[in-house]
């Protein structure tokens, strides 16, 4: 079963902000809330670099473990995913997600700091796949029309890449050896990868 | 009177007491997610090639739709040709 993944590719991104364009007219994402960004480094100094922002559906995933009412859930694709009809809109999603991911309305329905909203991988959320409530609480599933992300599949330079990790880290590396540089994939190790710190020394008591 | 008054009083103070009360809640927890391999209701939206139902159908038009993002499969430039798959790269597949 595919595992899906996103890769930003630095080398590639030109800020053009059709990610956050798509992403925002495919599922209609309410102002205030932006569930693509784009962030720039160094801007304006030679050699900025640039990378579009969203949830990384990690694997072990913080927002998932701070959850106090344990809204999130992982689909068997590997997308993170949440019930709006659960979350209580505390914002500790958004303290420990290290990408800036969970986003809360300001205004609408929900009122000040309403129910979280975030990237869905283009997946929906747990109402019936292509539902009108779907649609209305989570944008448009995707994923069940046989479809990639919004966002990756309109991306003009093909900095950002989506679906089947072995896939796009196929497509990755391919263009590294071909170009003969930039091998850092920002937020892969982060998202994807294992915890690599050394086992904290047990507590001694004197 | 007085009692009139205080009757009156204990009604409205009731009254307005009533608007506090506890309705009932009904924790219903997560809700099951349907499969996207499942297919989808809004079936004129849907891509062609692949099986509603059909896990495995899904899986591999999945894959192929994301091998379109690949370029270097898309047009005729070819690609390093020394490329090899032990070669050391940070994007390693999960």
């Amino acid at each position: 079963m595919a595992r899906m993944k996103f890769i930003c590719d630095t080398e590639r991104c030109i800020e053009c902000n059709g990610c956050v364009t798509a992403c925002k007219a495919e599922h209609d994402v309410p102002w205030g809330v932006n569930r693509r960004r784009v962030v720039t480094l160094n801007d304006g100094v030679p050699g900025e670099r640039s990378i579009s922002v969203a949830c990384m559906h990690c694997s072990d995933a913080p927002c998932m473990a701070v959850c106090p009412v344990d809204c999130f859930y992982r689909t068997e694709e590997g997308v993170v995913l949440h019930d709006k009809d659960t979350c209580i809109g505390c914002g500790y999603c958004s303290y420990a997600c290290p990408f800036g991911a969970p986003q809360f309305p300001s205004n609408g329905t929900f009122g000040l700091r309403g129910k979280m909203d975030k990237c869905t991988f283009c997946a929906g959320g747990p109402e019936a796949n292509g539902s009108a409530a779907e649609n209305e609480k989570y944008g448009r599933n995707r994923l069940a029309e046989g479809k990639l992300p919004s966002c990756a599949e309109m991306c003009s330079t093909k900095a950002l890449l989506g679906g089947d990790g072995g896939v796009v880290a196929d497509i990755f590396r391919t263009r590294v050896l071909t170009r003969g540089k930039g091998s850092e994939v920002w937020g892969w190790g982060t998202a994807y990868g294992k915890p690599t710190a050394a086992k904290p020394a047990p507590a001694t008591r004197s | 009177m007085n009692a009139f008054i205080g009757v009156l009083v204990l009604s409205a103070v009731a009254l307005s007491l009533a608007g506090c009360g506890e309705k009932p809640q009904t924790a219903s927890g997560r809700k099951s997610d349907q499969a996207a391999w499942q297919g989808t209701a809004n079936t004129s939206r849907a891509d062609t090639g692949w099986t509603a139902g059909d896990r495995e159908s899904w899986a591999l038009h999945m894959q192929k739709r994301a091998q379109d993002q690949n370029e270097y499969t898309r047009t005729s430039v070819p690609a390093r040709a020394s490329v090899s798959a032990s070669a050391s790269v940070s994007a390693s597949a999960p």
